[in-house]
């Protein structure tokens, strides 16, 4: 199963991207789980018809515990209610999670069940797949409901407790290299819309373009966009194959 | 001029010895590895460290958590203080620092108990700082939670890290907290200055430079000064050298 998770306004045309691409190369289609502070947009209408896609509402007391669904409603940031969210699923749902601001454009069904993406500083939670009750997300939430709830004021905190998980247990689980996935590091998300790039998308997977920045150029984008803006993001939305 | 205690900042893992002092750092606080895993990393600049001799406070893993309603989680946080401590010791390091804890329970009535089992025959290697926290079930987040803790820290040559920034998420004014914590004969070891991005008494701590939130500067200047003590510019890389430029300024003039 693949899903993916989105709370609070602003799902744009980068989120309905994100989420058709996902089930045009997923076997199973995708699931997009919405929580229940998101608002309505067209494009999230969009998402909802798009082929193999499936909107359901994430409901934090149906997948957390009551104290888990006490950090999650406490989050400050939206990134980590998104983050306990996909947690809880995988716990007992297992599958591949995909963050809304990625394009996909090669098949997932050839990846292993179970792995994470990792650089040499971290474990991203932007991918990841795990199979249902895998001791790491025991443990991720083991870290988490015995630290200060305050350090979940840092926004980069989770990714360094999910990354201390990952170093810190012997259990065997893939890593794969960001290249396929994070072909560009966060401090040069801008290359990812230049013209002038000339990074090649061979061998990339899902393209990550970080929307806590892309945000204000894809915002204003529609179907239109990749044709008239060529750019490795534009490269990787004609890759998807959803009528880009 | 006199000089005041020293002021520096928190040194991130990119961060060497040559930007402590193109920032006119006089001290620092840094991590060793990665915060959210139990054993403490070495840094590949150890021995530039020691060799500075600036004070430097090592902050343990934020997954240290002597006050936890877990055994398993006390048991873990004895044996991280003490590897801490020693990494701490390894590269010259004046202190320890690390939170409160956390009840998750919302027992911090038995932190005092929790924290003196945890502490119980341990001999560390450097001086325990215990940071103010902002969480309610956090012990060190209100005047009464530590006055009851003191008694188990002072034993063990505890100190005290003010940290301004959870202070003001909190809502207590700088000033009468350090006063107060001066009264009750609590040692103040280290304090941690930035602004915040969230409003007074929030319950929150986001750090921003000093004049880029919220706070009170002059107030939170005025409670450094008056604890005497090495302070942290706890601000982003971009803002540091304003920062301790200002700290410094603040604490010399508190010297005249």
């Amino acid at each position: 199963v693949t899903f993916l998770f989105w709370t609070g306004p602003g799902f744009d045309f980068a989120g309905w991207l994100a989420v058709a691409s996902a089930a045009r190369w997923s076997p199973t289609g995708a699931t997009l789980y919405v929580d229940e502070v998101t608002g309505g947009s067209a494009w999230l209408d969009a998402a909802s018809r798009a082929a193999g896609v499936s909107v359901i509402p994430f409901l934090p007391d149906a997948w957390l515990s009551r104290a888990e669904a006490l950090r999650y409603r406490g989050a400050i940031h939206p990134a980590h209610r998104s983050d306990i969210a996909r947690f809880g699923v995988l716990r007992r749902a297992g599958g591949l999670y995909l963050d809304t601001d990625t394009i996909t454009c090669a098949p997932l069904g050839v990846l292993p069940p179970s792995f994470v993406v990792r650089d040499e500083r971290i474990v991203h939670l932007g991918v990841l797949a795990l199979s249902d009750g895998h001791p790491l997300i025991d443990e991720f939430f083991e870290r988490l409901m015995h630290v200060d709830p305050s350090v979940l004021d840092n926004y980069s905190s989770l990714v360094h407790l999910w990354t201390g998980v990952v170093d810190d247990r012997s259990d065997p689980v893939v890593a794969l290299p960001a290249s396929g996935f994070f072909p560009v590091p966060w401090p040069r998300w801008e290359e990812l819309f230049d013209p002038a790039s000339e990074l090649e998308l061979d061998g990339v997977v899902s393209l990550h373009h970080y929307g806590a920045f892309s945000r204000r150029l894809t915002g204003g984008m529609d179907h239109a966009w990749p044709a008239d803006h060529p750019c490795p993001f534009s490269a990787a939305a004609r890759r998807a194959q959803v009528g880009v | 001029m006199a000089d005041g205690p020293p002021a520096g900042v928190r040194l991130a893992s990119w961060q060497t010895t040559t930007d402590l002092e193109q920032l006119g750092a006089r001290c620092a606080e840094l991590f060793l590895g990665n915060p959210f895993r139990w054993e403490p990393a070495a840094r590949a600049d150890s021995a530039e460290l020691r060799a500075a001799g600036l004070p430097l406070f090592v902050h343990g893993s934020l997954l240290i958590n002597p006050a936890s309603a877990s055994a398993d989680v006390r048991d873990r946080s004895r044996t991280a203080l003490v590897e801490y401590a020693t990494a701490a010791a390894a590269i010259g390091a004046r202190g320890l620092l690390v939170h409160g804890g956390y009840a998750e329970d919302g027992r911090i009535d038995l932190a005092p108990e929790r924290w003196a089992s945890v502490l119980s025959g341990l001999s560390l290697a450097v001086a325990l700082v215990v940071e103010n926290d902002v969480a309610p079930t956090s012990p060190t987040s209100t005047l009464a939670g530590i006055e009851a803790l003191w008694p188990v820290l002072a034993p063990a040559g505890g100190a005290l890290c003010v940290d301004l920034c959870h202070l003001h998420g909190t809502g207590a004014g700088p000033e009468p907290f350090v006063r107060a914590l001066q009264r009750a004969g609590v040692r103040i070891g280290l304090v941690e200055i930035s602004d915040a991005v969230d409003p007074f008494a929030s319950g929150r701590h986001r750090h921003v430079g000093l004049g880029d939130g919220s706070m009170d500067v002059a107030a939170a200047l005025g409670a450094a000064t008056l604890a005497q003590a090495p302070v942290i510019c706890e601000t982003p890389a971009v803002s540091q050298r304003a920062d301790i430029a200002t700290v410094d300024a603040a604490l010399r003039r508190g010297q005249r």
